[in-house]
């Protein structure tokens, strides 16, 4: 329903912070895209100036062509989900969810409104609930609520801030799945930030990999995952961290760029154990610390002094202390340049 | 000296029973801690219980040498109703009826009210600018406060010239404009941390949601402080109602209050006339004690708890 697009958007706080720093960024229409960074990064400032909250201090916000970066945060028909539930206790469930249309010109009847409001309820499973008082709901129906209530508008663009990250474990897994049926079945825009990579993984078709204000790749889940453009990026995202050793180049393709020093990054999934002498062990190390999770073991050891990880099958577990050698994939091993931090081919 | 130790002996066994010591501090402790609270109690009290018995005692009761009438030996009425104008004046300058305090209730009332209502309106937006925009800087709060670290008596004279010039004076305008300004640094400085303790993402969810900032403060952020907002307004309330010294100065005749009327009930026969006052009194208590009973169940803070979790 809504393409946006940003375009060299920057925003600096009077205090002199660059929170975001000339973004370039499409969300297709109808698509779900998180935006995936640690805290700090510029994601809510970004989410921030999509809905109107904050203004940026240059660069263009787009919905459909249209430009709307002058435009107050009612005039977009957004949804805006906040981290902090943002209920109004003093109200009703009905009255929360029904807010926005109240303050809505021209304002529909009350039984569009009451029919809207049913709509909703059945959706998110409030039903029952309607009557309640708002601030009597337990933290989960609070943030149903609040899902709700910015719903209820019919927004072409959805925005939810880091919006399960205070439920619990088993409720949050069930709301994302949830959120991924409502936005398959009206087919909004979403944009969610969060800084949880697999959450950002499981649920987006594209990421934002945001770090210190600028974006450091867009692209979906599995480029993220195979090719990261620069070090920030291959290091964020994957749930067992990538591991990283310093590696100088020694002979150039073309003899330029020799010496140049490079670091090496192979996620802990793309390297067996072997024997410490096996001759196609590239390395070798000790093994410090074993983390068994069930279906697999995160092995930790020190390779000449580097921390390292491994991911191992528990059948065969080695013992701390153990030396072992190390076979890497070598199809699947990334080198970064030093200097700029990205991704070099070969 | 020791506890006395009951010895008890059960019929058919040998069995000692030992009451546990206690010591002499142990049993006095709670002793002290009672006498301590009747003490204050009395204290506290005594004033109150004086107002209301001298309310209802006739002149030969209020103040005999030689005698205290702890109790009024004559119950009577006539000190209110001669406050209230009700009664015929005896004596060789009656001039008819009593002269009646109503006229400066009204003036307490309306200068008092309309002060809490300038302080409340000017104070609690300001509070929300400076909780939700940090308007004016850091140091606004503090240099608000510092209004009223010194006594308004120290800029009175000052005042008074300049509310003669501006006509001003003796007026009840005046005086709500001057209870207004003394009282707006409370204002502001309670209302400030209400505020603070709602959480900016309430108004902003309002404000996504199709709200202006006007919109957004009075439907959302407002119905959540109004806990706040009555213990303020009750706060400033008797602040403003029981104002002596600006009225005093301040007022002739025309917007003389309450307070000022009541220290001047005194005549040249009589002297200080103790049982009007007391009457003038507890009339003059019962406008808060109102309010406060009205307001009580939005005194109860915490309304805007497990609204948020941080």
């Amino acid at each position: 329903m809504a393409e946006i697009h940003l375009q060299h958007l920057t925003k600096q706080f009077p205090g002199g912070l660059i929170a975001v720093n000339d973004l370039d960024l499409v969300i297709p229409d109808g698509s779900f895209v998180a935006l995936l960074g640690p805290s700090g990064c510029g994601k809510t400032t970004t989410m921030n100036m999509i809905s109107g909250l904050e203004k940026p201090t240059s660069g263009e916000i787009y919905f459909d062509e249209q430009p709307i970066t002058r435009l107050p945060p009612g005039a977009r028909t957004v949804g805006f989900v906040f981290q902090n539930y943002a209920i109004f206790t003093h109200m009703s469930v009905t009255e929360n969810i029904s807010f926005g249309l109240r303050v809505s010109k021209p304002r529909p009847s009350e039984s569009e409104i009451e029919r809207r409001v049913g709509e909703i309820a059945d959706i998110l499973g409030l039903r029952g609930m309607l009557d309640r008082n708002a601030s009597r709901l337990s933290v989960n129906d609070m943030q149903k609520v609040a899902l709700g209530r910015s719903m209820i508008v019919n927004p072409a663009i959805f925005l939810l801030d880091e919006p399960f990250s205070n439920l619990d474990a088993a409720f949050r897994a069930y709301m994302r799945a949830e959120l991924k049926r409502i936005q398959h079945e009206v087919g909004q825009t979403m944009v969610y930030v969060t800084h949880d990579q697999v959450e950002a993984m499981s649920m987006a078709d594209h990421i934002a990999v945001m770090d210190a204000g600028r974006l450091q790749q867009y692209g979906t889940p599995d480029e993220l995952y195979n090719a990261p453009a620069n070090r920030f990026v291959a290091g964020f995202v994957g749930s067992t961290q990538m591991n990283f050793l310093p590696a100088t180049l020694v002979l150039g393709e073309h003899g330029a760029g020799n010496g140049r020093s490079l670091t090496l990054g192979i996620r802990p999934e793309n390297v067996q154990l072997a024997a410490p002498d096996a001759a196609e062990a590239t390395l070798a190390g000790k093994v410090n610390l074993i983390e068994p999770l069930g279906a697999k073991d995160v092995i930790h050891l020190d390779v000449a002094g580097h921390g390292f990880r491994v991911v191992g099958t528990p059948g065969k577990r080695p013992r701390v202390g153990d030396n072992v050698g190390l076979v890497f994939d070598s199809a699947r091993q990334l080198l970064f340049d030093d200097e700029t931090t990205l991704a070099v081919d070969g | 000296m020791t506890a006395v130790e009951p010895e008890l002996t059960v019929p058919g066994a040998e069995v000692k029973l030992v009451a546990p010591r206690r010591s002499v501090l142990g049993l006095l402790r709670p002793l002290a801690r009672w006498a301590t609270i009747l003490f204050l109690m009395l204290l506290y009290g005594f004033p109150l219980y004086w107002t209301v018995t001298m309310a209802f005692k006739p002149p030969a009761e209020w103040n005999p040498p030689g005698t205290i009438y702890w109790w009024p030996e004559n119950w009577t009425w006539d000190n209110f109703e001669d406050i209230l104008g009700l009664k015929e004046q005896e004596g060789i300058f009656a001039t008819g009826k009593s002269r009646s305090a109503i006229p400066y209730i009204e003036n307490s009332i309306i200068a008092a009210t309309g002060g809490t209502l300038l302080a409340l309106v000017v104070g609690v937006l300001a509070a929300y600018g400076i909780a939700r925009f940090r308007s004016g800087g850091r140091m606004l709060p503090f240099q608000i406060l510092q209004l009223r670290m010194f006594p308004p008596i120290a800029i009175i004279i000052p005042l008074l010239f300049m509310f003669v010039y501006l006509q001003l004076w003796d007026t009840l305008w005046g005086l709500i404009i001057l209870y207004g300004a003394v009282t707006f640094p409370f204002v502001v400085w309670l209302m400030r941390s209400f505020f603070q303790e709602v959480p900016r993402e309430i108004s902003d969810a309002a404000i996504v949601d199709g709200c202006t900032h006007w919109g957004a403060f009075f439907k959302v952020v407002l119905p959540q402080v109004k806990g706040g907002l009555a213990a303020t307004a009750l706060f400033v309330f008797i602040l403003n109602w029981s104002d002596f010294l600006i009225a005093l100065v301040m007022t002739q005749d025309n917007a003389r209050t309450a307070p000022v009327f009541l220290q001047a009930l005194q005549s040249g026969s009589a002297g200080q006339e103790y049982g009007k006052q007391a009457a003038l009194a507890v009339i003059l208590i019962l406008p808060p004690a109102i309010f406060g009973l009205a307001i009580q169940k939005y005194l109860v803070r915490g309304l805007t708890f497990g609204a948020i979790k941080r």
